[in-house]
């Protein structure tokens, strides 16, 4: 079996967000509705010292992210329908709808926020690793559109030579939940998996 | 923070409701099944139980088409017998067929001419098992290590408290429409007490679960900041509770002729809107670790 991975690039990510609508844009999601999602985090301060000159302590990075095709799922391990299932060729989660019932336990489940319920289609929705075109050889949509080039798909041991480490920055969980196929190389200011620094900032954006 | 706690527990109303319903009318139906097995009955009072033990059915059935309700896509139904075993929502699925099954089959069975009591009491067996299974599969339904708020051993623990709190003021009810007297004595005493000792531990329970919550956190929040209020709502489910218990005191160990039902309907619903209230509580707390709320 294969396992294909993500990749994310702190150093490079500008925090543009193209991945998210070009994801949005190709599997035509509507508002409310978003498979990869760009966290922001922001945390210090800036003030005057005892001279009169301005310090900060302040930081920010971004995490751009969507289903991590984890190798113990929390959302198959849940869903009571069988639905939510791991392909035993790609290693890539996604749902069969003409099993899911919607009642939103992956989504309950899932500590990186990926499956949704969409009421209107009765089903729950998230990323499949734009399954067809990775079939096709090409790469999904989101890591295509990326102008800065800090995303990328392949086979995990491709993408853990690249130089990241699992998915172990903030505001993530810690990866021994779900164990996830997602490599980061983290910008300078990333801080580290549950540091009080590590809260992300845009809530109404992501949730 | 407190609006998020609150679009998810509306969002789940239907399950706030099934889960404030089904444990205590399982609950109910098992203490009548036990006076069914174990205590001296008339004929007539053993029919009149039977036709009443439709009361707990109704309220647990209505608790469980509720929670049907919310899901996207009925039609798939079925295949959630496919995860028993593995996904803990669908052993409460399971569980929730077995008792419903044993119950409803119970109850359709008596109405028959000639019943036939070993038979019965073998069935009724079945009910207070399934019945036990039912309530420990919903206490455990969202066991899951990464749903950080609920995988703690107070979720459970509540519930099963839950059960034992309104299952006993449940039965007390359906006794007192089946006019079985003997709620007047012994055992109406006994049930009062088993609510009044749940209300009591339950209430120490969640004070001690509301103790956990401020370091429940993820990158987001803190269950505490999701449930600002959970103190109040421990303090209105234990003050209701305990007016539901001052109720049925008053009827249980109060001389004189018999009492109508209104009191005891009353007393029923507050108790179980003190039960909703801290459903509803337990919902809004919902979160992941990492980033899901
Ligand atoms: S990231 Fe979430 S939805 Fe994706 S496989 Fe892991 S647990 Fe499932
Ligand atoms: S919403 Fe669908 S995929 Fe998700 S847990 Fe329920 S049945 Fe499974």
């Amino acid at each position: 079996m294969v396992q294909y991975a993500f990749y994310f690039d702190g150093t490079r990510c500008t925090g543009c967000k193209t991945c998210e609508l070009a994801c949005k844009d190709y599997k035509d999601l509507d508002v409310g509705f978003a498979y990869r999602k760009v966290y922001e985090v922001t945390y210090g301060d800036t003030q005057k010292d005892s001279n009169g000159c301005v310090v900060s302590t302040c930081g920010g990075y971004t995490v751009s992210m969507a289903c991590n095709h984890c190798y113990e799922p929390a959302c198959t391990k849940v869903c009571p329908t069988g639905a939510m299932h791991k392909d035993g060729e790609t290693g890539l989660v996604s749902v069969n709808v003409d099993r899911c019932v919607g009642c939103g336990y992956c989504h309950m489940a899932c500590p990186y926020d990926a499956p949704k319920v969409d009421r209107a289609k009765g089903h729950s929705v998230k990323c499949d690793g734009c399954v067809e075109r990775v079939t096709n050889g090409e790469k999904p949509v989101c890591v295509e559109a990326c102008p800065a080039r800090a995303l990328d798909f392949g086979t995990v041991d491709q993408i853990a030579a690249l130089g990241g480490t699992q998915a172990n920055i903030a505001p993530l969980p810690v990866p021994t939940y779900t164990d996830p196929n997602f490599y980061i190389k983290p910008s300078d200011d990333a801080q580290p998996v549950g540091s009080a620094d590590g809260k992300a900032v845009n809530p109404l954006e992501v949730l | 923070m407190i609006a998020w706690g609150f679009q998810t527990a509306v969002g789940e109303i239907t399950l706030v409701t099934f889960t404030t319903l089904a444990p205590s009318s399982v609950m109910a139906l098992m203490v009548m099944s036990g006076i069914l097995l174990f205590a001296h009955l008339s004929n007539e009072e053993r029919m009149r139980i039977n036709t009443f033990m439709i009361i707990p059915l109704v309220l647990s059935m209505i608790g469980l088409v509720a929670s049907a309700t919310h899901l996207g896509n009925p039609d798939n139904a079925l295949y959630v017998f496919t995860g028993v075993g593995r996904s803990p929502l669908s052993n409460e699925v399971f569980s929730a067929v077995v008792f419903l099954a044993f119950s409803g089959i119970y109850w359709l069975y008596s109405f028959s001419e000639n019943p036939n009591l070993p038979f019965q009491k073998v069935w009724l067996t079945c009910i207070i098992i399934s019945g036990a299974g039912f309530i420990t599969g919903i206490a455990f339904a969202y066991s899951e290590s990464t749903i950080v708020s609920w995988y703690s051993a107070y979720v459970p623990v509540n519930l099963w408290l839950n059960a034992l709190v309104g299952g006993p003021t449940l039965a007390l009810l359906s006794f007192q429409v089946a006019r079985y007297d003997r709620i007047r004595g012994l055992l109406g005493k006994v049930l009062c007490a088993i609510s009044g000792v749940a209300i009591i531990l339950n209430t120490i329970s969640f004070a001690l679960q509301d103790s956990t919550l401020p370091s429940m956190e993820n990158s987001f929040t803190t269950a505490a900041e999701l449930v600002p209020y959970y103190g109040v709502g421990v303090g209105a489910f234990a003050i209701l509770g305990l007016c539901s218990l001052t109720i049925w005191g008053r009827l249980v160990w109060g001389k004189g002729r018999r009492q109508g039902i209104v009191p005891g309907i009353v007393a029923n619903i507050l108790v179980f809107t003190g039960i909703f209230v801290m459903r509803f509580l337990f919902y809004m707390m919902h979160m992941t670790t990492g980033v899901g709320i």
